[in-house]
This record gives C-alpha cells, structure tokens and sequence, in this order.
C-alpha cells in the first residue's frame, strides 16, 4: 500500500513518461515510417512500422515457430529475473565480504579485475561444455554479467562511507556485525542501486546471447530465429520488447530507489 | 580522577614523499577531575583533535598511558562518546531511531519514554518523526548531543562541535550545553579553537601549542558565565582572554 509522499512519487514519475516520453517516440516512429517509405534500403532491411504491428498481432496470437511472444517473454523475463536477483544477493554478499576482509579482497580482486573485460558471449561454448544445455547456463551467464557490477557498485559504495560515521556507531558500542548491518548497508544502499540499474541492462543484454545455447523459447531464441530467416518485422518486434520490458524494469528500480531510500541526495 | 593521562606519545607516518613520521605529542601528561568542564584552545594543528581520539579510543598511543576510571583505555565505548564536527546522524533514520541507535545496541526494546525525554530535553519535541536533512544544523547537533547523552556517558568529549553553526546559534546552543552537562552531571572535555568559546564554556581552560603538542598553560574560568553579546564588556572575561592570547602568541614566534 503505497500512502502520502509514496503515493505522490509514483504520480511524479508516471507524469515524467508522460509528457517527453511520447513526443519523442512519436518523433522516432515518424522518422522510422519516412525511412522505410522512402525504400533507399529494401524492406527486408527496414520493415516498415505497419509490418512490424502486424508481425505483433501475429506473434501474441499464432506465435512463431512453436510459441507467442507471451510465452518468449516470459520464459525470457524467468532468466533474468532469477538471474539478477542471485546476482545481487551474491554480489552485494562478495562485496561485502571483500571490503571487510582483505584477504578476500586480495584472493577476489584479480578474478573481478580479469574477467570483467571480457564479454559474456565468449563464456557460451564453456558454459555449454560443462552446465549442458538447459535452463543453467543460460541463468549462469546473466549471472557472470551481474555478479561483477553489483559488487565493484558495493565495494565502492562501502569505501565512499565517511569514517566518522562508523566511528560515531563504535563509539556507541555496535559490534562489528551490528556496524555492518545498522550502518555499512545503508550507507552502501544508493551505490548498489545505481548498480542494479545498471545491472538490469547488462542482465537483458547477454540474455540474447544465453539464449543463443540451444534454446527453443525466449526473446533472444526469437530474435535470432526469426533473424535466420530475414523475417527482419520478427526480429525488430522483439527488440522492442527487450527495450520496453528493460526499460519498464528500470522505472520499477527507480520507484523502488526513492520508496527505500529518500534519503540518498542528503547522504 | 576520571581521566588521567600519564607521559603519552604519539605519532603519525607522515603523508609527504619521504614518509617522515610526525610527532604529534612526545610526553604529555593530563588529569580530569570528575564532572569538571575543561575545554582545550588551541591552533588547528597542535594536536588536540589527536588528544581526543586517544581518549575516545580511536587511537592508541605509541608510549605512555591513559587511565579511564581506573581502567586503561582499550578501545571506544558508550562511556566516552564523542560527539564530532559532523553530527554523523544516520539519514535513514528519524530524529527518534537516531537517538536511540546506542540503545539498540544492547536492547531489542527500547525505553522509548526515555528517548521521547531526551527529545524534550534538546528542546525537539515535535521533530520526532524528521529526518536528520529535514532539520537545521543546529537541531541535527542536538540531536548528535541527545544521542551521546541518552548512554549517559560518563564523559563527553566534544570535537568543535559548534564550528560549521553562526554566531548566534552558536552562542545559543553553548548556553544550551552548560545547561544540559549540569543536568546530566556529566564531565566533558570540549575542543575548540575559538578564544570565546573556550572561555565562555570551560570551567578550566587549557591552552594547548604544538610540535609537540603540549599544554602551554591553564586558566581557571569559572567565574566567566556566558551573558550573551555583552561577554565583551566583563572585566573577568577580557583578562582571560587576554592571557589565552598571550599564550597562543608565545607560540608563533
């Protein structure tokens, strides 16, 4: 139940989408028609607006090769959700973890610092090698693109904490679990969102790539199907529905930010 | 004695190419009777803000030792808070679950009649529910103050506290603090580098110098009691105000 200044928030937000937002899709959509209708590049290459709709109708009702677009999505929207929030869990747990251990800092670091460069794509082979086929690799490899910017936003986060404000809860008798838990997460808890913001983006991105093992559902199996087949309205119907679900989740963590952390501009 | 402060030294590794250690104090000595208000004035730098995290347990010293109600100092604790520059309140928490954040330390039931008494005694009845950002910075200092006092210290050791407040609100919340420390018998040790301040509030005051960091010397005050603007115009006041800058002057040369 959302209540008072709560309330005021969603209404803020959802004004905010209003009145740009359109305008500029209406602009984009525009645009996208004079090109297409212009026929510089063969309609293969730039659907035009109208197929793509009807490539939607025909998706959400017949679906494409075995499934609608509600059962991709949701098989889709199932991996990554499962995967962000293992992601987030473990990341904000080993980042912790290394920030008040500098063993574990010192053992974890080179991984984080090595592996980070490298693009989640290149993990696909191995993960089939050793995890098979199934739903596992597929949430493993959203997870490796998660874990490590969840916890280089907590580690910094957490170094960002002013001393004396760990000192005052010292002062005040607080164990070091206590310190950890009254003061660190909620000190560290603006930086990790910012990192599941992120995070979530990164999260839909490799999802195209998860689905490139073997799957035969989902958003990324779709676009890459239909992509096989130069069904280009097929392929374009689904990136816009990665961007607006992406997007639609990124409003829900920005609701969630000022709902649990009003305080963040004062900290 | 509540405090005594046997030979200490103390140094730092220095912050420059060479690393060369700075001595902050070689052989310093102090004793603090209990409920006594001493303020320490001295020129940033001298090493009091040092003195003060050695008390509070921050620090350890390198030699010598202090003895804290008979007992060495091991580390920080409840009975020695400090209240900073920085009131480091905890902006996810209301005026309420600040002052009683050292409470929960210990209790998974708060004595929340007392916490609503502490709010009384700052004078903040009726901000319970605020948070820290919502309110002035002189009320978020009485909210730092109410959350040390509600662990009734023993002593209370203030770090320029009032610093980053003006004049006037400085002034009030002095007055506010003599009344408070009375009220709660507590004994505190108040930093300052404000002549006036250190004056106005400290029964004694001493004044500190530095490299080494020491005490050049010691005034006794309690016959100045803060008036408000027209302090200048009291004879008591401008002699020991006159003798402070003395000794501060000494130093510079």
């Amino acid at each position: 139940m959302l209540i008072g200044p709560q309330r005021n928030v969603v209404l803020r937000v959802l004004a905010h989408v209003r009145v740009t937002y359109i305008i500029v899709l209406g602009a984009a959509l525009l645009a996208w028609e004079i090109l297409a209708a212009s026929h510089v590049f063969p309609i293969f290459a730039v659907p035009p607006p109208i197929d793509v709709y009807h490539s939607f109708i025909s998706l959400t009702t017949t679906g494409y090769l075995g499934s609608t677009l509600q059962q991709d999505l949701l098989v889709s929207l199932i991996r990554v959700s499962t995967a962000f929030v293992a992601g987030v869990v473990l990341g904000v747990a080993i980042g912790v973890a290394m920030s008040q251990n500098r063993t574990i800092f010192a053992i974890i670091d080179p991984f984080l610092q090595f592996l980070r460069p490298i693009p989640p794509l290149a993990y696909v082979p191995l993960f089939v090698v050793w995890f098979g086929i199934g739903e596992l690799p597929k949430v493993l490899l959203i997870l490796v693109s998660v874990v490590p910017v969840i916890i280089l936003n907590t580690t910094g986060g957490i170094r960002s904490i002013p001393n004396y404000r760990i000192e005052v809860a010292r002062n005040l008798g607080s164990s070091r679990v206590q310190i950890l838990r009254r003061v660190i997460l909620p000190s560290a808890l603006p930086e990790i969102m910012s990192g599941m913001k992120v995070a979530i983006g990164v999260a839909w991105s490799t999802l195209v790539a998860a689905e490139l093992i073997a799957a035969s559902q989902g958003l990324g199996w779709l676009i890459q199907q239909a992509g096989t087949q130069l069904q280009t309205s097929i392929v374009v119907t689904g990136i816009i529905v990665i961007g607006i679900v992406g997007y639609l989740m990124d409003i829900a963590i920005r609701l969630l930010e000022r709902l649990v952390i009003p305080w963040r501009d004062y900290a | 004695m509540i405090l005594q402060i046997e030979r200490i030294a103390k140094s730092f590794e220095g912050g420059d190419a060479q690393r060369r250690r700075k001595t902050i104090f070689e052989d310093l000595s102090l004793n603090l009777q209990e409920r006594d208000f001493v303020t320490i004035l001295g020129p940033s730098g001298c090493g009091k803000t040092t003195l003060l995290r050695l008390i509070a347990g921050f620090e350890k010293p390198d030699r010598g030792k202090l003895v804290f109600n008979g007992n060495p100092i091991k580390g920080p604790g409840p009975d020695r808070v400090v209240v900073f520059q920085q009131s480091g309140l905890y902006p996810w928490l209301d005026v309420r679950h600040n002052i009683s954040f050292g409470l929960r330390n210990s209790t998974r039931k708060v004595d929340w009649k007392a916490v609503d008494e502490m709010v009384e005694a700052v004078g903040l009845t009726g901000f319970e529910t605020y948070a820290p950002y919502e309110l002035s910075g002189g009320m978020q200092q009485r909210v730092a103050l109410a959350r040390s006092l509600i662990m009734h210290p023993q002593m209370l050791l203030m770090d320029e506290p009032f610093a980053a407040l003006d004049a006037h609100l400085r002034r009030s919340m002095q007055n506010f603090l003599i009344e408070l420390c009375a009220r709660f018998e507590t004994t505190v040790l108040f930093i300052t580098h404000d002549v006036e301040e250190a004056i106005v509030l400290g029964q004694r005051v001493l004044i500190m110098g530095s490299s080494p960091g020491r005490i050049l010397g010691e005034l006794d005050s309690r016959e100045v009691k803060p008036l408000g603007d027209d302090i200048i115009d009291d004879p008591t006041y401008r002699e020991l105000r006159r003798r402070a800058v003395q000794m501060l002057d000494s130093q510079v040369t």
